[in-house]
């Protein structure tokens, strides 16, 4: 019988194992790496985990769809290079102009999965390429002005602090936690990416919803690319890349299922401090970038392989 | 000759104990039915005679020898074929490809490389014909209805010519006439020294079919009767420890007939359905008979909104209405529950309260908020009036039993209270306890709340048991329509087979 009371939550283990590890590493690092807690580091921690987590956390809401959006790192690119072009004119113009570019391919992916039933792969993959075929022809290398009253205004410093990003990412985590937590329309992309066919029969429009879903992820891109104009403080047409598949290792890093039907707003954040940590300590030790790309994926297998691994623990110890 | 014997078989997952001191033995040419509720071990145990699980404890002796199976692929060596309860097939490919799977090399004798799909096809045309089957062994099997897929499996399983026969729940979606075909089939194998064990929550088929019947209660052996000494009164009576009382419950006689839905020549060309009219009244259970596949489901699909009909129109309380998907259908107060429990009305990997609580969300909720104080305490009020048996509502839904699950999709239309209910095979699979808990729950809906019920049902007994009438459907049209004082079981399978009076 149920009971009345609320049960305490489950714990995920690989959520717990990857915090742990995570937590283990930052008190191994003050320990051991004398530059790892100058303040100048910190701040950089902070000012690269923010938009890691929230284009992770875009990405996170299309996977809890079970779909998918490669297009991240490339609409990143193409709205600082919208930025580095328009903003020395006006930035209330560069900023719209911007939005209305992802809100174009944001509603093109939406309406391409969600409506017409395409590959959630190949339709952003495409689009993907469309927009890099694009910044390029608008700022082949990188250049361009973005204006030091925005950067000022972005980057927000107080006695060295960098409040600006801080307070993006505490509303990042907030927005997270009640969208997918509090709201009913969390609740319905929870049912879309657990079984769409299900959620139809409940009287759920499904296209509206993943629709809806492109257009959060591009909002939380859109918000990462200016942030990025202003961190770089010029355009770049490659300054995007790296987040595409970042993202996605974050968010599945973070619990979410590649399948949909499963997210933790707060894993997400884990794992993109995870990515940023690792980062981070490979360049204070200054070792070769590549080794960061190993460990990145052996500590993405690792994590994944947490409940597993206990499961069979609890195998021997149970017996099969 | 003893084929088969279990000396004090255990098997225990993490907190449970799904099987205890299991002693059983099977015959060569006996048929040994397991019976039990959900959740008792009947399938648990038909895994382990498969290897697809390794018991904790205990022995196996196969035709004379001590085996411990660890993969399916042992058992199969040694002649064990287990047909499982769900069906596990390759929907994309054929069904003849699905037939020969993992036995290719057997097929492609003569031509070691290069695979002929018209030799398979013939091969597999021959197979069919054998068991008196009409299959189209070219057809991709996701386009088969589940009755046929089941086929598909136990076609499998024969062909491998093995010792011993494990069907678990193989009859549970089939019509009459496939389940006396089975049987034949099995009197067959019988013959030819072949020992089956037989799982089934149908008594009636299993006092038909069995020579022997073993119980199982809660993971431990009841005891094994010999088929002369069981009645399908004792077997219940054992499986669940006591006496069930009626199955079905009462009527109550209706006063004035108001017309809930009323269908007027409604036309899908595609799916046969061509001119069918009917009409349902406020509180009435409306059984819908007929072999599997005669229009009934298409029927029901359509008035939910899930296929688009050519001409005809329904009324709602005499009000026109235009229903062309789901979420208008349940606007109108129209809520569907299929036979496709984990595809159609649940999301297997969400929790209790997640799937509980989707379609009443603006209930409880504020400027798209939800209170979540205010949700628990409805869900927990409705569980318990269905009386849900699961740890807590956090608990993913795809741990919880047959019967379990249907709960929760009957529980979710609940806080809504709609006004017609469109239900096709709500009980299959589904033990006998919960079964009757079900019967009692649809019967409340249309006493106390006056919902109306459609109910689409190959099971005789639901028919004569809980409808107040009944039409029955065959190839798509409705051929023939009984009130409450004709309704009885010969009546019903004369108009679906549509044999005329004798």
């Amino acid at each position: 019988m149920l009971s009345a009371k609320t049960p305490r939550r489950r714990f995920d283990l690989a959520q717990v194992g990857l915090a742990i590890s995570v937590l283990l590493t930052c008190f191994i690092s003050l320990c051991l790496i004398p530059q790892f807690k100058n303040p100048e580091n910190l701040t950089n921690l902070i000012v690269r985990l923010t938009p890691l987590y929230s284009v992770a956390l875009g990405q996170g809401l299309v996977m809890l769809v079970g779909a998918i959006d490669l297009s991240v790192g490339a609409s990143i690119s193409l709205v600082t290079a919208i930025a580095s072009i328009l903003m020395s004119r006006s930035i209330a113009e560069a900023i719209i102009m911007c939005c209305a570019a992802i809100f174009a391919i944001s509603l093109f992916n939406g309406i391409f999965v969600g409506k017409l039933n395409f590959n959630p792969f190949i339709v952003t993959l495409s689009t993907m390429y469309v927009i890099k075929g694009i910044t390029l022809y608008i700022r082949p290398q990188p250049g361009g002005v973005i204006p030091k009253n925005y950067i000022d205004l972005v980057l927000g410093r107080w006695n060295n602090i960098p409040i600006g990003p801080i307070f993006y990412l505490l509303f990042l985590v907030a927005i997270g936690w009640v969208v997918t937590y509090k709201t009913i329309y969390g609740r319905k992309m929870f049912a879309i990416g657990g079984e769409k066919k299900a959620a139809e029969y409940m009287g759920i429009d499904c296209s509206r919803y993943m629709i809806i879903s492109y257009l959060l992820s591009g909002a939380f891109v859109l918000l990462t690319g200016l942030y990025m104009a202003a961190r770089i403080g010029c355009g770049d047409p490659a300054v995007g890349e790296p987040y595409t598949l970042d993202s996605i290792g974050a968010a599945a890093l973070g619990g979410t299922l590649l399948t949909g039907g499963k997210i933790n707003p707060l894993g997400v954040l884990w794992g993109s401090l995870a990515f940023t940590l690792i980062n981070n300590i490979f360049n204070l030790l200054g070792i070769s970038i590549y080794y960061q790309y190993v460990f990145k994926g052996i500590i993405i297998v690792f994590v994944l392989a947490i409940p597993l691994l206990s499961t069979k623990m609890k195998e021997i110890v149970w017996g099969k | 000759m003893e084929l088969l014997i279990t000396e004090k078989i255990s098997k225990r997952f993490p907190g449970v104990e799904a099987l205890r001191d299991i002693d059983f033995a099977c015959n060569a040419g006996e048929v040994h039915a397991l019976v039990g509720e959900n959740g008792a071990g009947k399938s648990t145990l038909a895994k382990i005679l498969g290897g697809l699980i390794t018991p904790s404890e205990g022995r196996i002796i196969f035709n004379g020898q001590q085996r411990i199976f660890r993969s399916p692929l042992e058992a199969w060596k040694d002649g064990i074929r287990v047909v499982p309860q769900e069906t596990v097939l390759v929907p994309e490919l054929s069904v003849a490809e699905n037939l020969f799977l993992g036995r290719e090399k057997f097929i492609n004798r003569l031509s070691k490389f290069w695979m002929s799909y018209k030799k398979w096809f013939r091969l597999a045309h021959e197979v069919f014909q054998n068991f008196d089957l009409d299959l189209d062994p070219s057809l991709p099997v996701y386009s088969l209805p589940i009755a046929e897929q089941k086929w598909v499996q136990i076609a499998q399983a024969i062909i491998a010519s093995p010792k011993l026969l494990v069907l678990d729940e193989p009859t549970a979606s089939f019509s009459e006439p496939d389940v006396e075909k089975l049987f034949c089939i099995m009197r067959k194998l019988k013959e030819q020294d072949v020992g089956i064990v037989y799982i089934s929550h149908r008594l009636d088929e299993v006092l038909a079919v069995a020579d022997r019947v073993t119980v199982l209660k809660d993971g431990k052996k009841v005891g094994t009767y010999d088929r002369q000494q069981a009645t399908p009164h004792d077997l219940v009576k054992l499986m669940i420890g006591r006496d069930l009382g009626d199955m079905f419950p009462p009527r109550r006689s209706k006063d004035a007939k108001v017309p809930a839905l009323e269908v007027k020549g409604l036309t899908i060309k595609r799916a046969g359905i061509i001119n069918t009219s009917f009409t349902l009244y406020e509180g009435e259970i409306l059984g819908i008979g007929g072999l599997k596949g005669s229009g009934q489901d298409i029927l029901l699909r359509a008035l939910f909104g899930l296929m688009p009909w050519e001409s005809g129109e329904i009324k709602l309380y005499d009000k026109k209405c235009k229903i062309k998907n789901p979420k208008q259908a349940i606007r109108n107060g129209i809520v569907l529950i299929t036979e496709y429990r984990e595809q159609e009305g649940l999301a297997p990997a969400l929790s209790v309260r997640y799937n509980m609580a989707l379609p009443n969300l603006s209930l409880w909720s504020r400027f798209g908020l939800i209170n979540y104080r205010r949700e628990t305490q409805s869900l927990l009020k409705t569980a318990k009036s269905l009386n849900l048996q699961a740890q807590s509502l956090e608990q993913p839904v795809w741990q919880l039993s047959g019967g379990n699950k249907q709960k929760i999709i009957l529980g979710k239309w609940f806080l809504r209270s709609p006004r017609i209910w469109l239900l096709i095979e709500p009980t299959m699979g589904i033990d006998v306890g919960t079964k009757r808990e079900i019967y009692f729950t649809l019967r409340a809906l249309t006493d106390e709340a006056k919902h109306s019920i459609i109910l689409v049902t190959t099971d005789t007994k639901e028919l004569v048991g809980l409808c107040d009438r009944v039409i029955i459907m065959r190839q798509g049209k409705i051929v023939a329509e009984f009130s409450e004082g004709e309704i009885t079981e010969e009546n019903i399978v004369r108009a679906a087979l549509g044999v005329t009076h004798a």
